[in-house]
């Protein structure tokens, strides 16, 4: 169980679970030069790092995306608050490595080898847990308090509010609170215990449970005095006339090793607990990163002059992509003034494929690249880099740029090939319908005979698997593709497109 | 034992197959210690058939079935009490553990008693020696008082220590633990509740056993009496059903498992002349791992050609045909049906294995290992044996291997029993002993076909071989994406 400001239905399966999508996403993010945008958007590595993989995984619905877009309008109409939310879980994230660290401490001397150290370390360790789980449990009402001081609209940030009030209302969290409040003096010595065993058919005893505990009376004459005036005053309990036998003085070892399972019995399972609440809000910290991360890039479009807009989302099956002043973020960042970047309108509607064609240096890559990223931002619920868009969810989008030489030999022209239908092999592996698929310049490094034709191959199998493909290409023979459901466009010396 | 045995009509043959045999061809997966254990005592000849009718029996009656599962769950209780009862410390502890094992005896009695009729001469002999106890007045009685006891028993189990500094005081009283509230808030939170189960074995020491039965004393005198009455009474032979339930009922579910994988389960025929003759074999070694095409083989070994060498490509199936054919061996042995379309096997008297074994060698080295393991083979296998040697002498130079070799297939050949030799080797033709080998299609990039067959001489081996191939030509593509259409130039 988790709150989250990431994902309206947040699955706990979908994080942890082994997503067969990531590399080709890191591919992805890496042709689109999106991993270098967001590192320099960026406040620290390590939110560069978390909002990437957040971006690794683009959300699949108009209203998991709106609840991010919601969010961040939040954020930036309030950017103090997500600063007090920072501050807060920043600590709390330390909470529990903090709780493990310090329970790892008690055997910094090696395990105990006597049945009184065993029990020491024991009720060291409850106690650090009992500990652990009532400064969790505060931050209910710390958060529920920052929160409460801001005007807030969106479902993720009223939700939180709301979620930590019924919390802090709520009374099996007061009774958690109070048995972890039992365990808060230094030594074992100071409680009188009960503990329920039960034996198996062979007296062997298999459970242990603390069912009462007692701190020793305080013995000064102040509090024997107080004792006797509250005897005074109030009636007799009732006499306790439970069968038991006195067993006396000799059963030490026995007694610590059965008062030793009791208290780790309720260790672990106030251990477990409060790591169950813990968890209500694990992970925010990284998420707050993100917005973060969006609050900057917003600032940042700002700060020059560059326009943005939050894209409306159309459904899959809607299939288009329409931008009025679609540019590239990536020449933003590298210091180019956003009045000598050319802005183009795109619009791709309901075509199997996009051909781009045109000379060297004629804003191909950046076009391309500029259609990705928009498309990767916008289901990642950020502001993209245009006038205004209309966007349709993409199930995956796969990039196979051959610029990226990342892993080739530019000597070897035979591996770079090989690489390349690597890379393209991959993506077939993985595709599904509603995905796009960008080529830039792929299998140009083979004869431009041989390597049209194996493009031809994977155009037409993109096609009858119900995928989508943008395709950047110098290959004459696509020139004299005649599909109406193949959308062609040219780039002149200006950078502007034109429509064929 | 004085219980009748389950496994064999008069007594075992005398004759047990190696412990390492189980391990190498991999039977270990499929049955626990227990059972290796019965299926290492091999049964007499007569007793295959009997065996095999009773597992039919058991395979086409679920509630009997059922009711021997629930029959062997008893008998890990009586091994465990009767462990208990070994290692108690005082009087009330021996007297209280003794009604537990005496009321799970009673337990197995009853439900053995219930069988029905039928089933075969062992079955209907095990069925029939309860009964029989089970209508004795005397019997009957202490059955009865032994349930009745461990129930007074079981409300002595639950205890409250109360603890204060270093004093004890032990006392019925059963509040809600801590751990029981924090598990009701954590329920009515939501939370996911804790698995986690601390495996708590604390003994009682002797004087809180005395002080448990003061705080019980009706209930412990009626153990002491019971004890005194019954002490004799214990025949620990009863816990020798464990190793023979867990066999019949470990069979049944192998032959659950091959049938759910859609492969073929027969019953072998015993052979009156000596053969080994087995059409469509099949490796169950290989269900353990999914996704995989199981390829049948035949085996046929005859006392004109009692020896084969196997040779072929590298992972073409050389050791999972062995091991077929192991399996099937060990499995008729045992009297259970085997993984194949039809087979008809005669009584062997042992199955050996010779496989390579780094972690067995010793100071001498691995080929002095080797002979060792050869010769403790050659020793005890006495003619009517199959005997598999997977890549043996291998880790010799190839002139002390090939003598080594040509010098055991000489004994061997002449020994009458069945041997089947996985080698590598060249230069094994003066043998004169025929070869098997791995088919490859060398038309189709050397793909291995996973079929045996006969060949005139050793082929050569294969290194590594297959070529990466990335599945976007026209044909791969139309095949997976469908074909014509998109694209068109």
């Amino acid at each position: 169980m988790k709150f989250s400001l990431l994902y309206k239905n947040y699955e706990e399966t979908r994080e942890f679970a082994v997503d067969p999508m990531k590399e080709a996403m890191e591919e992805t993010i890496y042709d689109l030069s999106v991993d270098k945008a967001v590192m320099e958007l960026c406040a620290s590595g390590e939110t560069g790092n978390y909002t990437l993989e957040v971006m690794k995984k683009p959300l699949k619905t108009a209203e998991e995306i709106e609840y991010r877009q919601a969010v961040l309008t939040d954020f930036v109409g309030n950017p103090h608050l997500l600063e007090e939310l920072q501050d807060i879980f920043k600590n709390y994230d330390t909470l529990q490595s903090d709780w493990r660290e310090m329970q790892a401490g008690i055997y910094t001397y090696g395990v105990p080898q006597t049945s009184g150290g065993i029990l020491d370390a024991t009720y060291e360790a409850l106690k650090l847990t009992a500990s652990f789980a009532r400064k969790t449990v505060s931050y209910f009402r710390t958060v529920y308090e920052t929160v409460g001081r801001y005007e807030v609209q969106s479902e993720g940030l009223t939700g939180i509010r709301e979620y930590c009030r019924e919390m802090m209302e709520n009374r099996s969290l007061d009774e958690i609170s109070e048995i972890a409040s039992l365990f808060q003096r230094d030594t074992v010595d100071a409680y009188r215990f009960k503990v329920r065993t039960e034996t198996d058919d062979t007296l062997r005893i298999g459970a242990a449970s603390l069912t009462e505990v007692l701190e020793v009376e305080d013995n000064s004459l102040g509090e024997r005095m107080k004792r006797l005036a509250a005897r005074l005053t109030k009636s007799a309990p009732p006499a306790d006339d439970t069968p038991e036998v006195d067993m006396g003085e000799f059963h030490l070892e026995t007694a610590r090793s059965i008062l030793n399972e009791g208290l780790y019995e309720l260790y672990t399972v106030l251990g477990s607990i409060a790591g169950s609440i813990y968890e209500f809000f694990r992970g925010l910290s990284g998420e707050l990163g993100f917005y973060d991360t969006g609050l900057r890039f917003v600032r940042r479009l700002t700060q020059e002059g560059a326009p943005m807009c939050m894209p409306k989302l159309l459904p899959m099956e809607a299939d288009a992509f329409r931008a009025k002043g679609l540019y590239d973020l990536h020449l933003l960042l590298e210091g180019m003034p956003i009045g000598a970047i050319v802005r183009n309108d795109v619009t791709i509607d309901n075509c199997d494929g996009t051909l781009i064609r045109g000379a060297n240096s004629t804003g191909k890559t950046c076009t391309i690249r500029s259609i990705g990223a928009a498309i990767l931002f916008a289901q990642a619920g950020l502001p993209v880099c245009a006038e205004s868009a209309e966007i349709s969810l993409r199930d995956m989008l796969f990039c196979q740029f051959s610029s990226a030489e990342k892993d080739f030999d530019a000597s070897d022209a035979a591996g770079r090939f090989e690489g390349e239908v690597k890379e393209v092999a991959a993506i077939m592996e993985k595709i599904t319908p509603w995905s796009l698929v960008l080529f830039n310049e792929t299998f140009q490094t083979t004869s431009y005979a041989e390597g049209a034709k194996g493009m031809q191959h994977i155009l037409e199998a993109l096609t009858n698997a119900g995928c989508r493909y943008i395709f950047v290409t110098h290959m004459p023979v696509f020139d004299r593709m005649t599909s109406p459901r193949v959308l062609k466009l040219d780039f002149g010396k200006d950078y502007r497109i034109t429509r064929l | 034992m004085s219980y009748p045995s389950l496994l064999f009509s008069e007594k075992a043959a005398g004759r047990r197959i190696a412990a390492h045999v189980f391990e190498d061809v991999k039977l270990t997966a499929f049955f626990s210690e227990e059972s290796i254990g019965a299926m290492r005592a091999l049964c007499c000849p007569e007793d295959i058939p009997v065996r095999q009718d009773l597992l039919r029996y058991l395979d086409g009656d679920g509630a009997v079935r059922q009711t021997l599962q629930k029959l062997s769950d008893i008998t890990v209780e009586l091994m465990r009490l009767h462990a208990a009862l070994q290692d108690v410390k005082c009087e009330n502890e021996r007297n209280y553990v003794f009604v537990g094992l005496m009321a799970a005896v009673s337990d197995f009695e009853l439900l053995a008693a219930s069988l029905p009729e039928g089933g075969g001469p062992l079955l209907q002999r095990f069925g029939s020696r309860f009964r029989s106890d089970c209508a004795d007045a005397a019997h009957s009685a202490r059955s009865r008082k032994a349930q009745e006891l461990r129930e007074a028993a079981d409300l002595a189990r639950k205890e409250t220590f109360r603890m204060s500094g270093d004093n004890l005081w032990m006392r019925s009283d059963f509040r809600e633990s801590y751990v029981e509230r924090l598990q009701r808030c954590a329920d009515e939170l939501g939370l996911p509740p804790y698995r986690g189960k601390r495996d708590v074995s604390l003994r009682l020491d002797a004087r809180m056993v005395n002080a448990l039965a003061r705080l019980h004393p009706e209930a412990f005198l009626s153990f002491r009496d019971f004890y005194t009455q019954n002490a004799g009474s214990f025949d620990d032979s009863i816990l020798s059903y464990r190793f023979e339930l867990d066999f019949y009922l470990e069979a049944l579910k192998l032959m659950d498992r091959i049938r759910a994988a859609g492969l073929p389960l027969c019953w072998p025929q015993i052979a009156g002349e000596k053969k080994i003759e087995i059409r469509e074999l099949y490796d169950i070694s290989l269900l353990l791992k999914e996704g995989v095409t199981i390829v049948p083989n035949d085996a046929v070994f005859t006392g004109e050609e009692p020896f084969f060498f196997l040779t072929g490509a590298n992972g073409g199936g050389k050791t999972t045909y062995l091991r077929a054919l192991a399996n099937a061996v060990v499995l008729f042995l045992s009297g259970c049906p085997i993984c194949a379309g039809k087979a008809e096997i005669s009584p062997l008297d042992n199955v050996f294995t010779h496989f390579p074994q780094d972690e067995r060698f010793e100071a001498d080295g691995r080929y002095a290992d080797e002979q060792r393991r050869v010769g403790e083979i050659l020793e005890a296998h006495g003619g009517n044996s199959l005997i598999l040697l997977n890549e043996t002498y291998s880790t010799t130079n190839e002139e002390l291997a090939v003598r080594s070799t040509l010098e055991l297939a000489e004994k061997l050949k002449a020994s009458g029993s069945f041997t089947l030799y996985i080698t590598h080797q060249h230069g094994l033709e003066a043998a004169q002993v025929p070869f098997l080998s791995v088919i490859v299609d060398q038309d189709d990039q050397n793909r291995r076909t996973y079929r045996i067959a006969r060949r005139l001489e050793a082929e050569g081996s294969y290194a590594a071989d297959i070529l990466r191939r990335y599945g976007l030509d026209e044909e791969s593509l139309n095949r997976r994406f469908g074909g014509n259409g998109g694209a068109e130039a």
